[in-house]
C-alpha cells in the first residue's frame, strides 16, 4: 500500500503533484537530490498528461471528466510512483528523443520531458490497461549521487 | 516558492537575475520577462540563474526560444551562475554545450 492522489489532468494542479512526490520521497529517506529527481520527472509526466492527453477538450469537461492518478509506495528497496490517466492510450516511450544541435535554429526541445524522466529514474515502464495509461517510475531509495 | 525576475543593463549587455521556481506554471512569466528583455533587439543578455532552485523542461525551452530570438538578431544570451539544480537539468538537456555559461555573472557580462 502506498500514498495516493487524484487530480484533473489540468496544468494547474503541477505543483500539487509534485508536492505529493517530493514529500513521499523524504518520508522514505531520499537524499535532496534524488527528491528533487522524483518531483522534476513526475512533472515532467504529468505536463505532458494534462497538455497533450486529452486535446480538444475544454478546461471545465477536463475538471469533471478527466483524472490522473498518482500513487506512491516505498518498499525498502526503491520508491515506485505509478501515474495511471484517462486519456487515448498514448506510449510516451515511443516518442523520439529532443534534437540538440550546435545550429541554434534547428533546436527542437520537444520530448525533453520524456527524456528528462528516462534518464533520471531507475525505471520506467509503460502499459495500456483496462482503459487507462499506465507509467510506472522507480527511483532506488538508496544509491549514491 | 514562487519567481521573481529583475531585469536592468550593465555595461551595454541586458540583465535578467532569476530567482525562485521555474516550472509549467511560472514558465510563462519567465518568458513574459525575456520577451519583454530582447524587445527592441538587444544583442547581449546575459540570463543569471544563481538563485534558481528548481528548473523543469519547461523552463528551458523558454531559455532556447529566447536564444533563438537574439541569435537571429545577431547577438547572443548568456547564462550565468546556474545553481547546482539548474546546471543538471542543463547537461541532461545537452544544453550546456549550447549556451555559453558563466561562474558568475561579472564574468557573463564581462563576456561580451
Amino acid at each position: 500500500m502506498g500514498d495516493s492522489l487524484r487530480v484533473p489532468a489540468l496544468t494547474d494542479e503541477v505543483r500539487k503533484v509534485c508536492a505529493f512526490i517530493a514529500n513521499a520521497a523524504r518520508e522514505a529517506g531520499m537524499a535532496d537530490w534524488a527528491v528533487f529527481h522524483c518531483e522534476l520527472a513526475v512533472e515532467e509526466a504529468f505536463v505532458n498528461i494534462a497538455e497533450y492527453g486529452f486535446e480538444g477538450f475544454e478546461p471545465n469537461d477536463l475538471r469533471d471528466q478527466s483524472y490522473v492518478d498518482i500513487v506512491a509506495e516505498v518498499d525498502g528497496e526503491a520508491l515506485t510512483i505509478t501515474i495511471c490517466d484517462n486519456s487515448p492510450p498514448f506510449n510516451p516511450l515511443e516518442m523520439e528523443d529532443p534534437h540538440i544541435t550546435p545550429d541554434i535554429q534547428q533546436i527542437e526541445t520537444g520530448g525533453l520531458g520524456i527524456h528528462f524522466y528516462k534518464k533520471l529514474m531507475d525505471y520506467v515502464h509503460y502499459e495500456y490497461r483496462n482503459g487507462e495509461n499506465r507509467l510506472t517510475l522507480r527511483k532506488l531509495q538508496h544509491q549514491d549521487a | 516558492m514562487s519567481l521573481e525576475i529583475a531585469v536592468s543593463e550593465q555595461n551595454k549587455v541586458r540583465l535578467l537575475q532569476v530567482s525562485g521556481r521555474v516550472d509549467s506554471i511560472s514558465a510563462d512569466e519567465l518568458h513574459a520577462a525575456l520577451l519583454d528583455c530582447i524587445a527592441n533587439a538587444p544583442h547581449q543578455v546575459v540570463v543569471d540563474l544563481q538563485d534558481v532552485e528548481y528548473m523543469s523542461s519547461a523552463g528551458l525551452r523558454e531559455l532556447v526560444s529566447a536564444l533563438k530570438q537574439v541569435n537571429k538578431q545577431e547577438g547572443d544570451l548568456r547564462l550565468a551562475n546556474p545553481s547546482a539544480r539548474v546546471m543538471e537539468v542543463l547537461e541532461l538537456a545537452g544544453l550546456d554545450s549550447i549556451f555559453k555559461i558563466f561562474p558568475t555573472l561579472s564574468d557573463a557580462i564581462g563576456s561580451f
